[in-house]
């Protein structure tokens, strides 16, 4: 057990490290002359030297490797080109909308896909469960960005039940929760849908299996068994693509954010990368692989919680 | 008690089960055997009302007097466990996989008998020392994976008995299992059956397990009990000619005889297979592979006859030193 947490912590790091390497490297091959894009194609060659040198463009590849990732471990990003201001602040100030509405969709997700899989594989071959097949295949083919226009159109500009966009902070719970609502919906279902597919046809699998057989001769009702027996063996392939979900979420905020006017690190990362802000483009790239590279080794430990026999293993 | 008429499962045009009658009273011991699709597991789940949706069932049921032909889903949930409880085949699959075996005994024991935890536990442990697990404190906390097949069908054996059941129904019980430890989990049921009173159902294609377990045996094949009656009666003298092909396929300590050339015999066998449910000749079932059939065994259904006390089989041309 102890080998197994040291092996995949390693394996964490080691990951984290390769995936700074490939940002790096991507974004200095990119051809394109920061100190030109600061100052701007008025600016004079001697400008462009001193900038050039400010910024360290002329060390070497490696050491501004090194630098770069020597200080983002201190949490310093660098200044943004076209905020003017420190990257961690910008990021600072973003994270927690994007993060809400990254966890806001994963909880939609997973509730409403596990109902709808659970309720489709105890309805099998039947009305349910063609019913939730249907669904979630539309639920797959929707664009997000158009799914969320129709969610605009309908609830903000013609039921007025909620706003069409924009983030009152959470100082004011409620009215944060209510803008929350449609972008959560339009950036969980499509996940949801695949993840209710997900659910349906491992609960089937579970359900042939004797040990079913054993707790309804238990003379347990069929929700208890449902929620108790099935779900729980059915849980290790849910969390492999949950895992992969949350990946799919947080960067699915790049698109939702920017319908919804949202000010998180989506609409960030979309606004530096149209302004060339390459220090801050670095980091939020940066950031978004390291939150996928968290959320798989956190499924990676999760296995272990769920099922006792890969902790012998293990 | 447990009464069955004329019980009968059809799967669309195909017979799972044929007419089938029987009486069940406590303390019974009552031995099933019969080749795979006999029939023999599908007359248990009808026993546990878990005949597959898509059975049609007619004949009648009765538990206790009540007629179980419209009985709910929930009906049936409140009888399982408590009044009728089942063990199944296969050990290794039959525990679910993630619960500890303590957490698995406790929940039937919590949820139907309204136990405290701590009651439950002590309940469950009294459990575990009845059925023969050694060490039930430490055996308690553990996952299925740790035990091996005959402790987990000890723990699945506690789990039926959780809510003192008056019939415990054993579907291939030690088939899985290594033949010592088959022989010891036979025992065991036996034993439980006398000191709980409790009526035991030994179904098993093990004709000697059944002579050890039981007091009362049914020989199906093709969906029909093609005889019944004590066991020491029918297996010492057998009235139906698949009963005498059953005791005759068993293989013995002795060596079989040699022939003139010195070649050892063969184990004789019950010529042909058993069909499919849906090609079950109209008559007997046994017709086509029967060694002394009649022109009429195939279109005619035998009627019963008694070759001895309590005994009946049915057949048109039963064995006549067993009516004798």
């Amino acid at each position: 057990m102890a080998y197994f947490l040291f092996r995949r912590t390693l394996g964490f790091v080691l990951t984290l490290l390769a995936v700074s390497v490939v940002v790096f490297a991507v974004m200095n091959i990119l051809p394109g002359d920061p100190a030109l894009t600061i100052l701007g194609l008025d600016a004079t060659e001697d400008a462009l030297a001193a900038l050039r040198e400010q910024l360290g463009l002329n060390d070497p590849l490696l050491s501004r490797y090194f630098s770069w990732i020597g200080n983002a471990l201190t949490g310093d990003f660098g200044i943004s080109h076209s905020f003017r201001v420190p990257v961690s602040e910008l990021i600072a100030e973003r994270l927690p909308m994007t993060l809400s509405l990254a966890v806001a969709g994963m909880i939609f997700t997973v509730i409403l896909a596990l109902i709808m899989g659970i309720g489709a594989a105890a309805n099998h071959r039947k009305a349910g469960d063609w019913g939730v097949m249907f669904l979630s295949q539309l639920g797959i083919a929707v664009p997000a960005f158009w799914l969320s226009m129709l969610l605009v159109l309908l609830f903000a500009v013609k039921l007025r039940w909620l706003p069409p966009g924009g983030f009152p902070g959470w100082s004011d719970p409620i009215a944060a929760m209510r803008a929350l609502i449609l972008p959560t919906v339009a950036l969980g279902l499509v996940q949801s849908s695949v993840l209710a597919r997900v659910t349906r046809s491992s609960a089937l699998e579970v359900m042939r299996q004797d040990f079913i057989r054993t707790a309804r001769a238990t003379g347990f009702s069929r929700q208890r068994v449902l929620w108790r027996h099935v779900l729980p063996n059915a849980l290790v392939p849910i969390v492999t693509i949950v895992g992969m979900q949350f990946a799919a979420l947080v960067t699915g905020t790049i698109v939702i954010e920017n319908v919804f006017y949202l000010p998180g690190l989506g609409r960030l990362i979309f606004q530096s990368i149209a302004n060339r802000d390459l220090p801050t483009v670095q980091a939020l790239v940066m950031l978004f692989a390291a939150i996928v590279v968290t959320a798989n080794f956190i499924v990676d430990l999760l296995y272990v919680v769920i099922d006792p026999r890969l902790k012998a293993r293990a | 008690m447990f009464d069955l008429t004329n019980l009968s499962v059809h799967f669309g045009p195909a017979t799972a089960l044929r007419e089938a009658s029987l009486t069940i009273r406590p303390g019974d011991r009552l031995g099933i055997v019969g080749e795979s699709g006999s029939g023999k597991s599908m007359l248990a789940l009808c026993l546990m009302g878990m005949a597959p949706e898509a059975a049609t069932l007619s004949g009648t049921l009765t538990i206790d007097g009540r007629d179980m032909a419209d009985a709910t889903e929930r009906d049936w949930q409140a009888l399982r466990a408590r009044r009728v409880a089942m063990i199944f085949q296969e050990p290794m699959a039959a525990l679910n996989p993630l619960s500890r075996v303590g957490d698995t005994v406790m929940d039937p024991l919590r949820l139907h008998l309204g136990l405290s935890k701590q009651a439950a536990r002590a309940r469950a442990l009294d459990l575990f020392a009845e059925v023969g697990i050694p060490d039930p404190e430490a055996r308690l906390r553990q996952f299925p994976h740790e035990l091996s097949g005959g402790q987990r069908q000890r723990v699945l054996i506690a789990l039926a008995l959780a809510c003192d059941p008056d019939l415990l129904i054993a579907d291939e019980p030690t088939t899985a299992l290594d033949a010592n430890v088959a022989l010891r989990i036979t025992d065991l049921l036996v034993r439980l059956s006398a000191e709980r009173n409790m009526a035991l159902l030994f179904i098993s294609h093990d004709l000697a397990a059944v002579a050890r377990a039981t007091s009362d045996i049914a020989v199906m094949y093709g969906g029909d009990i093609v005889e019944r009656g004590p066991t020491r009666a029918v297996l010492d003298s057998p009235a139906h000619p698949y009963t005498r092909g059953l005791l005759g396929a068993r293989p013995s300590a002795t060596a079989l005889p040699r022939d003139a050339k010195g070649k050892r015999a063969r184990l004789p066998t019950i010529p042909g297979t058993v069909p499919g449910m849906a090609d079950l000749p109209k008559g007997c079932r046994f017709a086509g592979r029967c060694p002394v059939e009649l022109p009429r065994c195939a279109s005619e259904r035998p009627a019963v006859t008694k070759p001895g006390p309590d005994r009946s089989a049915i057949c048109h041309v039963p064995s006549k030193e067993a009516l004798a």
